[in-house]
């Protein structure tokens, strides 16, 4: 019902055009206040070694966010994440440890990722089980059958490239005392900026947004509705899969309980970046956001020594008021 | 009017094939495991899973009118442990498992209060604001235990536990009361018709002049009672209150209710459907354990299992509205 | 006094046609007396006098004056968009009016909220029933007044949602089964009945046989009938005017908002109807001498249609589209125009009949395919189905051409796609800030075009528009039609269907009429007239030209 106001006068028009700003960066400005907040309260919190570390802790949930923002942009959802992220890291570690090279071993991993995130589409667009049921099935399964196959053991990580990738860190500069940046780090950043590039420019990209916005009118506009939510489940396990090396990673030690619980931060995120749940909303490169923001908050609390427990409990109740935020913001929009 | 009646006597025809659908495959499942393993169909054995899986039943219960009502509620575990940690908090302090008792049930009929405070009054997605509760009443018990349980040894409490008729204890009872007032609640009183009525259509609901807004504030109340009494058989079972208490209680609930055939959409459903879909849950998890499996393994066949009851449910769905 | 004789002949016949009673008349003819009143007429149960009501710029009701009666059957007769239904939201409280008053039994009052209206006694059935599905229909019937306290009294709801539908005379819809089971019709007595459990003193029913067969309207107005006798007075909204006569006793007609005559149903026909609701207008961007658009040369149509029966919708529709052609369809709501219109996109699947697209028999089972084949629809519900809210204009404009526009290099693509929006944001003079501007802050006339440019630039030789200036701007209307007269003669087919019988006459070079599912009658333009449409529409007669 909104009619165009013709040449309103100049003044008004410019406030709210900051408004629109602010309401549609909301995130950045809140992640930015953070910083200066965090930065004046907490000391060391500033500094790039604090920083590198902060994206470090985020490396995995962010890499989970990416496919779970897509997925969530369809208007559906995939709990099964965490899973995803353990079956192909337990296999790609058990597959090393048997003396396999690391193309196989990631093939398989990565491989067994993707033939879940298949069943996951087959199970919600085909089969018509909703998703959030859907993937709670596979959550369960997929871990159980991971550790089947890797006969429930511990597996040491030792191979040489895993190795590389988790130790080895672009050059620091020393004299403004600039460590290097841990090339896990660097790699979760280009993956995002592929992906950003790649949603806003390619036609999978324009079409999601089609069919998470309005389904109906995306398919009266010959978008294939139904393979588009599919190859989205399918990206958002592949991601999941290559969180899972990641994981690998960083821990070098694969332990039953990797994993659990990340869906459900890795939805944190993607909401705090300002994606919407019912989808059509939102952009990839916010989730990156949403997730520093997250261990942003995590990290401050840790260096203001606020006991690890209370961290879980700030998360939940940061999320809720980036939540409560956002509809504020938009209802002051909209009046 | 015959089109119609036809119409209705498929509808119904669909829906009990959904309902035995699965009582067949829990029959099934039941047989299996006792051809597997004779000790499984023994009373003592009985006991132990029917207590195991009481709270798993109530906080079901709950579910149930959750997703009838499109309110998915993703935090009954979480609260369920912090509520927990207040009773020992209480008790500790205090001495008086009366006064932790009711604070701890009271504490969790407060949390799902506030969190229907944030989706009515806020307007915000039940999905989120239960998740979020999700996170920071876990992180909140955690905190306040500082991650380790607290003891809570008291007789009265320990009753509840202990074996009252045979092998059965009085948390069984428990239980079964927990269920039968959710079915009177919610086939004979105003917020069950409510519930089915905002899950099927909340515009329609709220233009016949009923006030929804209020009925959730009722309802994630009653969410509130039935998590407290759950966290009351699974203190009295641990004798403790641990922070770590029913991780993923809500899942398991979320799928008893699904798989026993209540639609994920809401508007429909029946807790005759969700004890089935419970007892499936349950006979599948204590069979697989009796077989000595690894967990790992329990997973893959529960996963398995869960995902054949929701692709027979759905398929079975599809045919029936042809 | 008495009064010259031609003085007499009109005052009675002003006299019998606003209504008052025959007595009356007969007096203030006879005797000469002004305004004798019979003490016969009882003050009219709801009576709204100069009702006004503005939206924006948009004068929907100008000084409207309506009463109902007591035990009658009021008709509310209309086109679209002439302030039927705003008037009836006034009444159901879901809009403030302006100005003016409304009385109930001669009290004045006011309504804030439609509970308000309810709880006064006025029950309105709309079009978009309010039952809630999964419901049972005594459990719908009762839906927020259930009797008992915390416990619901099951029985007693049963008992009389029992005894309501008996009252009503269908005791035999069960009253235990989900609404959802019950066909239409069924539900919309359901329905009826759940407004008349609150006992009103006004009903008010919009559009209530739209989608009902012969036998279940009589049935309803069996129902109506036994209603009035009960002396409920009763507004009965409807664009058909058979039934109008037949069964209702008195009608008012609106048109742009005014009201143009209350009068008694006794002694009206059909034409008389139809001469009162077209009435005059000048559509001024309409050119009355127009030539006629030159033809292609044309070799086999470009799409047909043989026998093409969908459900009980459309039944046995046979017609050809050749190039560079504009087709209108119109007919009454439900008559299966809209449905004819989506078979042809592939959205409806069970269809049956041959459809032949440039000769060659397909079979459209989905709009991708038919997209493919050549043919476009911009339907009648631009927000849900038209345009991706939260999408700019480029996006919208670029989305069903998207593989045009494959990227080689990262950044080509682009350019390109933006200069193909710009040409049709320029051709069809598409009023936004820029491309980029979300299309959920356009005017609808301008969403309306936005949708016309994505089919354009995806270069169809078919386009089906279903409604295409509803809500539009007048503006913005005449944009849309020279645009669609372009298209026709650079040698694009397109259908029309329009309840808007001025704009079905302006831009179509032929014209099908839909009656109740099948073709009434096809018209060249040249020989249609609103009249003879409209006498086709409403199965009147068939016009033989």
């Amino acid at each position: 019902m909104t009619e165009n106001i013709l040449n309103p006068p100049r003044a008004s028009q410019r406030t709210r055009r900051l408004r629109d700003l602010a309401a549609n960066n909301s995130t950045l400005l809140v992640a930015l206040l953070l910083l200066v907040v965090f930065g004046l309260t907490a000391s060391n919190f500033l500094s790039a070694n604090n920083i590198f570390n902060i994206f470090r802790q985020m490396s995995v949930v962010a890499t989970l966010g990416i496919g779970m923002t897509v997925v969530i942009l369809i208007g559906g959802i995939d709990l099964s994440v965490g899973s995803v992220l353990f079956l192909s890291g337990s296999l790609t570690a058990a597959q090393l440890d048997a003396g396999y090279p690391i193309t196989t071993a990631l093939v398989v991993g990565l491989g067994s990722a993707l033939l879940v995130g298949l069943l996951n589409g087959v199970l919600i667009e085909i089969v018509g089980i909703s998703p959030v049921i859907a993937t709670l099935g596979t959550l369960i399964g997929v871990r159980g059958l991971a550790l089947v196959l890797i006969n429930n053991a511990q597996i040491q990580v030792t191979d040489p490239f895993i190795e590389w990738m988790a130790v080895t860190r672009t050059p620091g500069i020393p004299s403004i005392n600039l460590p290097g940046l841990q090339f896990m780090v660097l790699f979760v950043f280009i993956l995002y900026a592929i992906m950003a590039i790649f949603m806003r420019q390619s036609q999978f990209g324009r079409q999601v947004y089609a069919v998470g916005g309005n389904p109906v009118a995306a398919r009266l506009c010959g978008v294939p509705v139904h393979t588009i939510r599919m190859l989205a489940y399918l990206l958002c396990s592949f991601t999941a899969g290559i969180a899972g090396i990641l994981m690998i990673a960083s821990t070098a030690v694969v332990s039953p309980n990797l994993g659990v619980g990340s869906e459900f931060y890795t939805i944190a995120a993607v909401v705090l970046g300002g994606t919407r749940l019912s989808g059509g909303v939102g952009r990839v490169e916010k989730t990156l956001l949403g997730a520093f923001i997250l261990y942003m908050v995590l990290n401050y609390m840790t260096l203001r020594r606020i006991p690890t427990e209370w961290q879980q409990a700030a998360t939940g109740f940061l999320l809720l008021g980036a939540v409560l935020l956002d509809r504020f913001a938009q209802r002051g929009r909209s009046s | 009017m015959m089109a119609a009646s036809s119409t209705q006597r498929r509808a119904v025809l669909s829906r009990r094939i959904n309902e035995y659908g699965l009582l067949v495959a829990l029959i099934a499942l039941i047989v299996l495991f006792t051809a597997l393993n004779p000790r499984f169909l023994t009373l003592p054995n009985f006991g132990t899973l029917l207590e195991q899986n009481t709270p798993l039943l109530i906080i079901a219960v709950s579910m149930t009118f959750a997703i009838i009502s499109r309110n998915i509620d993703l935090a009954p575990a979480s609260i369920l442990a912090l509520s927990g940690v207040f009773l020992a908090l209480v008790y500790t302090a205090t001495g008086s498992i009366l006064l932790g008792i009711a604070v701890g049930i009271l504490s969790a009929v407060l949390v799902e209060l506030f969190n229907a405070l944030i989706i009515v009054r806020g307007g915000i997605n039940p999905l989120i604001v239960t998740l979020a509760c999700w996170i920071w009443a876990r992180g909140l018990a955690v905190s306040l235990t500082g991650a380790n349980s607290i003891s809570v040894r008291d007789p009265l409490l320990d009753f509840l536990t202990r074996p009252l008729i045979g092998d059965f204890s009085p948390a069984i009872g428990l239980g079964i009361v927990a269920f039968f007032i959710g079915v009177i609640v919610l086939n004979r009183t105003r917020i069950g018709r409510y519930t089915f009525a905002m899950g099927s259509d909340e515009r329609a609901t709220i233009q016949a002049g009923v006030p929804v807004g209020k009925y959730k504030f009722l309802l994630f109340g009653m969410f509130g009672c039935f998590v407290g009494a759950a966290m009351l058989v699974t203190v009295s079972r641990l004798g403790a209150a641990a922070p770590d208490a029913a991780y993923g209680l809500e899942l398991d609930a979320i799928v008893a209710v699904i798989i026993g055939g209540n639609p994920f959409q809401g508007g429909d459903g029946s807790l005759r459907r969700t004890l089935i879909g419970v007892l499936f849950i349950a006979v599948l998890n204590n069979g697989l354990g009796n077989l000595g499996m690894m967990d790992a393994q329990i997973a893959v066949y529960k996963g398995l299992a869960i995902i054949l009851a929701l692709v027979f449910g759905a398929l079975s769905a599809k045919a029936a509205s042809r | 006094m008495s009064l010259t004789g031609m003085q007499a002949w009109q005052k009675a016949c002003n006299l019998i046609i606003k209504g008052d009673s025959w007595e009356s008349s007969f007096l203030t003819l006879f005797f000469g007396i002004e305004g004798f009143v019979v003490e016969s007429a009882p003050p009219p149960l709801l009576d709204m006098q100069n009702i006004s009501k503005r939206f924006g710029s948009v004068i929907a009701l100008d000084q409207v004056n309506f009463a109902a009666q007591r035990g009658e059957i009021h008709a509310l007769i209309g086109q679209n968009g002439a302030g039927k239904s705003t008037l009836m939201k006034i009444l159901a409280g879901a809009y403030l009016p302006d100005s003016g008053s409304i009385h109930l039994d001669s009290i004045p009052v006011q309504f804030q909220h439609p509970r308000d209206a309810l709880r006064q006694g006025i029950g309105i059935v709309y079009q978009d029933l309010s039952l809630v599905p999964k419901l049972g229909v005594a459990e719908n019937i009762f839906l927020g007044r259930e009797p008992g306290g915390l416990f619901i009294r099951q029985n007693e709801i049963l008992e009389r949602a029992k005894t309501i539908l008996q009252r009503l005379g269908v005791g035999d819809i069960p009253v235990q089964v989900r609404v959802e089971t019950l066909s239409l019709a069924q539900q919309q007595l359901v329905e009826i009945a759940k407004v008349l459990a609150y006992e009103p003193r006004l009903l008010v029913l919009d559009e209530p046989t739209a989608a009902l067969a012969q036998e279940e309207t009589d049935l309803l107005f069996g129902i109506l009938r036994g209603l009035r006798a009960q002396e409920i007075a009763i507004v009965y909204i409807s664009h058909r005017f058979k039934e109008i006569l037949q069964h209702c006793d008195r009608a008012t007609v609106l048109r742009n908002g005014q009201v143009i005559k209350t009068f008694p149903l006794a002694a009206v026909s059909e034409d008389e109807l139809i001469e009162l609701t077209i009435g005059e207008k000048i559509e001024h961007f309409f050119h009355t001498t127009q030539e006629p658009a030159p033809k292609q040369e044309t070799s086999g149509a470009v799409l047909e249609v043989e026998n093409l029966s969908i459900g009980r919708a459309v039944q046995n529709v046979s017609f050809a589209l050749q190039r560079g052609e504009i087709v209108g369809i119109t007919g009454l709501l439900g008559a299966g125009q809209n449905a004819l219109a989506r078979a042809l996109f592939g959205v409806i699947p069970e269809v049956s009949g041959t459809i032949r697209v440039k000769g060659q028999p397909v079979l459209l089972t989905s709009p991708k395919q038919a997209i493919r084949l050549g043919i476009g629809l911009l339907t009648e519900h631009r927000k849900t189905e038209g345009l991706v809210l939260e999408m700019n204009v480029r996006e919208n404009i670029t989305l069903p051409s998207l593989r045009r526009f494959r990227r080689a290099a990262l950044f080509n693509a682009n350019r390109r796609e933006a200069q193909a929006a710009q040409a049709y944001i320029g051709q069809l003079h598409i009023k936004a800030p820029s491309m980029n501007t979300k299309v959920n802050t356009l005017s609808g006339g301008n969403q309306q075009k936005v949708i016309l440019a994505k089919w354009l630039l995806r270069d169809l030789d078919v386009l089906i528009f279903i409604s295409p200036t509803q809500g539009v701007d007048v503006g913005a209307k005449a944009e849309i039609y020279e645009e669609l007269r372009a298209l026709a003669a650079a040698g694009k087919s397109i259908l029309v269907v329009s309840e808007e019988l001025i704009e079905i006459l302006g831009i179509s070079d032929r014209i099908i009429v839909m009656d109740r599912g099948r073709i009434g009658q096809i018209f060249a333009r040249a020989d249609a007239t609103e009249e003879a449409l409209t006498s086709v529409m409403q199965g009147i007669r068939e016009v033989v030209s």
